[in-house]
């Protein structure tokens, strides 16, 4: 399956059925439907048998959902209010283009969905004061428009709880670039999906989480259930490689390889994992770089405090502007995660 | 060059008092061109006709004025209180020597403001020397104006500061233009405006009656290569500037095309100038009439609107074989 | 005319103020079928001449009528580029740095040997991650913003030089109810009116020989109506622009509602020629609303109106919500409106036009 074809899905946290079907699908494609679960919060389980018995057993997550907005109710003239589901600046939102619930093919007899456009607009720069210019909007002054009269035809059009998701499409750009919406984490997905074919040493499960971004809390149960040894997060992280940063902002730059991250806010590397992942990189000529901050969280620090303790570590692809409308990564960078977590698992 | 610059930094010329530096211009160039005449607004308009009659009409224009400080009043200890001509900064005036066009010199100094309070021109004053109200009025009169005092010198090798580098350098660079241009099939009008620095008045008036087809303006502009000055992207020394826009005008892009095209013929280092503030002669010659294809171009200079204008020679020879080509 | 289709089209020219020349052109073919004659003049004002269909009774010279709305748009300039490669922006007219971070934009890149290539750029933000409370508290600034073109700086130097145009990327996108939002409503969306206009006058008789005007730089000072006017020399003059439509947060006395055009009064605003506008409104059957102007109408209007020895002029305002972002949300069927008001306007004008103007 394609990136291109993962990240046009939308899912945001708690809605990820489109992307879950489609995961699904090719999961069982490849390793047949008895390998294949739908957990009870969601994720999807896809089971490998490896050749080692007394390998160590390893879960590879990464998850399905994107970050987004939820329509919670309307004013009278009709615009949407709306919240985050997810962490999202509102400052990367002014006049940005959305699509208001799902695009939904045709199937089972139901009709195909199509989304609303929406666009979120703010008062004119001729009409702010001095004050306003330096005020951030917050979210509760931010709307979306979809060009409904009035409240009744809004909520009729999108009721509350409809998810929103960017109207961004999936470009590849500049030299290797590609700007997508939800790069974070179809990547991962992307990347676990073509793993799914390789020649596993321990018995592995590759897990396609829901609801990273409002607190990882698929993860938690995939990971109670499955008690692994070993768990390897494939993430999207932040690049702040950008313009004028100084070096040492830098967290980690586009284009020089995925990272291994010692420690984020969630959890600390488990360290000889940490450096076992590094040794093989450099043996096997991966482009790599270690994430030169503490900053972020994800699944790595759900699994590795699930039981009696997991050894996790983090593999990441560096992502320009993380969380907002335009995600930039590199795709050597996804072949880099690519490689080094195969590299792990056949080794 | 150098010579010629001097010559014209050191001539007294505050804006809508630009007589003297006329006169000294109209010397310059008045055997290389075939008219000269003065307008209403004290602008030199110098026309070189060209051989073609279905030739374009080139309108190029350098400002003669120069900031300063009006005197709008004596106070009883024979201070002067005075409002700005142009834009004058505070900070670069204080305790500075000034002088005017009578030849009295003087000190502008700001006095200490009270605590919390934002210095502005009514806290600044200058000091002549005089005793009292009386002996300062025989010195001076009301509505005289004051400019940084002449102190051109050489800076390096290659640089020279001066007050009123803004813009003499630009008309000695233009006086240098029409000595050495030859007749071509084009007719080029030479204007050394006036008024510049309060909204480009004399270039107006010029730019209507000369009414021509395409507007060069030539004047200073900023720099972007001391500490902590990022913008615009200009250096000094790297050639002269092709303005791509600044406040007041955009260039027509295909003027640009050609002034840098005109540059690279000449064999000479160019630079493309994108300054966020500022505005030159061209923005009055763009909207005059029904329109006409206006540009800049522009000397690098550091420190603009100070007492110590840092140009690069270098830069405007650059300048001046640009033009020469372009003009051929 | 298809509007939602005209909207599609403008939405992807490029015309920053003072760089009009691939909108121009653009426009130029769009009046040509409907217009006497089009030229483009130095400035790149696109004026399109519509001769009087029938003679004056009094065999008086045909009025001369100018109809002015602007093509150009705001944007931005590189203004410098830095050693990674990203690029510092400039801007072009008032572009408000809260509708960059996030955003994506084309570079109009005129370095490399193949003539101007447009590129795709990202503008960035700092991940939410990496910001601390501090942080959220204010704006970005342009200043703090960068152009991400996702090259090597040796690749983006080959390319990309101090100057080149950045324009912003916002596809028209239709919206519930006959609404749309896209970039450059403003001022295009006017000319739309324009055409629209000429268009019902095909089938109609005017006395007035009509100059249908697509000005340039008006963001920047209004600066191609001032030339056009000069050279049109007009009896009388409509401007058309956009105004703000009301939106939560806006002031009820400084905003109309979204629905029907609007036409402002105002010192600079010929009071006689407003209440013919009105009148033609009534007779016709369009609503219009009112708006105020108590000195500046910062539009057009501003430089036509003391244009060589002055000229009345009037002003129809479209009302959009948004304005100066890429989301410029507007009623497709307001456009209609203003069209049809226009050419009533200029279809009921008779000799008596002038008379007692001033009285």
């Amino acid at each position: 399956m394609e990136l291109k074809q993962l990240c046009e899905l939308q899912g945001i946290s708690g809605r990820e059925e489109l992307v879950r079907a489609a995961i699904y699908d090719e999961c069982v494609r490849i390793l047949g439907r008895e390998n294949v679960t739908i957990d009870r919060v969601g994720n999807v389980i896809a089971h490998k048998q490896g050749r080692d018995a007394d390998a160590p057993h390893v879960m590879v997550s990464a998850h399905m959902d994107e970050v987004g907005l939820m329509v919670i109710s309307a004013t009278d003239e009709g615009l949407l209010h709306v919240r985050p589901i997810g962490g999202i600046d509102p400052r990367v939102l002014v006049s940005k283009r959305v699509k208001v619930g799902y695009a939904v093919p045709e199937k089972d007899g139901k009709p195909a969905q199509e989304p609303l456009n929406g666009v979120i607009g703010a008062m004119a720069i001729h009409q702010q004061t001095a004050e306003d210019r330096k005020r951030v909007l917050p979210i509760d002054q931010l709307y979306v428009d979809i060009g409904a009269k009035d409240k009744d035809e809004a909520l009729e059009k999108a009721p509350a709880g409809t998810p929103i998701t960017f109207d961004t499409a999936f470009t590849p750009f500049g030299d290797g670039r590609i700007l997508a919406r939800a790069l974070d984490d179809r990547i991962g997905c992307y990347n676990m999906l073509r793993l799914l074919t390789c020649d596993v040493r321990g018995d592995t499960d590759f897990v396609f989480t829901c609801q990273e971004e409002v607190g990882c809390r698929g993860a938690a149960g995939a990971a109670f259930r499955l008690m692994p040894d070993v768990g390897i997060a494939l993430e999207g992280t932040t690049a702040n490689d950008m313009g004028d940063t100084p070096a040492v902002h830098h967290v980690c730059n586009v284009g020089q390889g995925t990272t291994v991250s010692f420690m984020d806010n969630a959890s600390i590397a488990n360290p000889e994992l940490f450096k076992d992942m590094l040794a093989l990189a450099e043996r096997e000529g991966i482009p790599h770089q270690v994430k030169m901050s503490v900053s972020g969280g994800n699944e790595g620090g759900t699994m590795q405090r699930t039981g009696a303790g997991v050894r996790t570590c983090v593999l990441s692809v560096p992502c320009r502007y993380i969380h907002s409308p335009s995600t930039v990564c590199a795709a050597s960078d996804i072949e880099a995660q690519f490689r080094l977590a195969k590299a792990f698992l056949e080794k | 060059m150098f010579e010629l610059i001097r010559q014209l930094v050191n001539l007294y010329g505050a804006t809508g008092r630009e007589a003297g530096v006329a006169d000294a211009v109209e010397a310059l160039v008045r055997d290389h061109v075939d008219s000269i005449r003065r307008d209403a607004l004290g602008n030199l308009i110098c026309e070189k006709r060209g051989t073609d009659p279905d030739g374009k009409r080139i309108m190029l224009s350098a400002h003669m004025d120069h900031i300063g400080f009006i005197v709008v009043a004596v106070e009883k200890e024979g201070y002067l209180r005075v409002m700005p001509v142009g834009g004058v900064g505070l900070a670069v005036s204080r305790t500075r020597h000034v002088s005017f066009q009578n030849g009295v010199q003087g000190v502008i100094v700001q006095e200490p403001v009270r605590e919390g309070e934002t210095p502005a021109m009514k806290h600044m004053f200058i000091d002549i020397g005089a005793a009292d109200e009386a002996e300062a009025l025989s010195m001076i009169s009301l509505g005289d104006v004051a400019v940084y005092a002449n102190d051109c010198f050489r800076l390096g090798e290659h640089r020279v500061a001066a007050p009123a580098m803004d813009d003499r350098v630009a008309c000695a660079l233009l006086v240098s233009v029409m000595q050495a241009l030859p007749k071509t099939r084009n007719t080029v009008i030479a204007v050394f405006s006036t008024q510049e620095e309060v909204g480009c008045r004399g270039a107006k008036t010029a730019a209507y009656s000369v009414d021509p087809d395409i507007g060069i303006a030539l004047d200073v502009t900023a720099h972007g290569d001391t500490p902590e000055t990022k913008l615009p992207a200009i250096r000094l020394g790297e050639g002269a500037a092709v303005k791509i826009m600044d406040r007041g005008s955009i260039s027509n892009p295909d003027l640009v095309r050609d002034l840098l095209a005109a540059g690279e013929r000449a064999g000479v280092k160019t630079q493309r100038e994108v300054l966020p503030f500022g505005g030159t002669d061209a923005m009055a010659m763009q909207v005059s009439r029904s329109g006409v294809i206006a540009g800049t171009v522009s000397i690098p200079c550091r420190y603009v609107h100070s007492a110590c204008e840092v140009i690069d020679l270098r830069d405007v020879e650059a300048a001046r074989a640009l033009l020469l080509e372009y003009l051929k | 005319m298809d509007i939602l289709n005209y909207l599609q089209g403008m939405a992807v020219q490029h015309g920053p103020s003072g760089h009009e020349a691939e909108v121009s052109g653009w426009l130029k073919a769009r009046f040509e079928p409907l217009c006497d004659s089009v030229t483009v003049d130095p400035l790149y004002n696109v004026i399109a001449l519509k001769k009087a269909t029938a003679p004056t009774k009094d065999g008086s010279p045909a009025p001369r009528v100018m109809l002015a709305a602007h093509q150009d748009e705001i944007a931005l300039m590189v203004a410098d580029i830095l050693p990674d490669g990203s690029l510092r922006m400039g801007q072009v007219g008032g572009v408000d740095p809260r509708i960059l971070p996030a955003s994506t934009v084309t570079v109009h890149a005129t370095g490399g040997r193949d003539g101007t290539v447009k590129l795709l750029g990202v503008v960035g933000s700092t991940p939410p991650h990496l910001l601390n409370a501090a942080d959220r508290e204010h704006n970005y600034k342009r200043e703090d913003l960068f152009v991400d073109l996702g090259m090597p700086v040796e690749k983006v130097r080959a390319q990309v030089r101090v100057g080149d145009l950045i324009t912003l990327n916002g596809p028209a996108t239709p919206l519930l109810n006959d609404r749309c939002a896209a970039k450059t409503m403003d001022d295009r969306a006017c000319v739309a009116c324009l055409l629209e206009a000429a268009e019902r006058l095909q089938k109609m008789s005017h006395i007035c020989d009509i100059y249908f005007v697509a000005t340039s730089q008006e963001e920047v000072g209004s600066k191609g109506a001032a030339v056009a006017a000069h050279a049109i020399d007009p009896d009388l003059a409509v401007a058309l622009d956009v105004t703000h439509a009301t939106i939560p947060q806006s002031r009820p006395d400084t905003t109309v509602p979204l629905d029907a055009p609007a036409a402002t009064y105002g010192p600079f605003v010929q009071h006689k020629l407003l209440e013919r506008l009105k009148k033609a409104a009534r007779d016709h059957g369009i609503k219009l609303n009112t708006e105020h102007a108590e000195r500046f109408t910062y539009t057009d209007l501003d430089n036509i109106q003391i244009a060589r020895e002055g000229v009345p002029c009037v002003l129809i305002d479209l009302p959009l919500k948004y304005m100066h972002t890429t989301v410029e949300l507007l009623d497709m069927n307001v456009i209609r409106e203003c069209g049809r008001l226009l050419a009533h306007f200029l279809g009921d004008l008779d000799e008596g036009w002038n008379e007692a103007l001033w009285s």
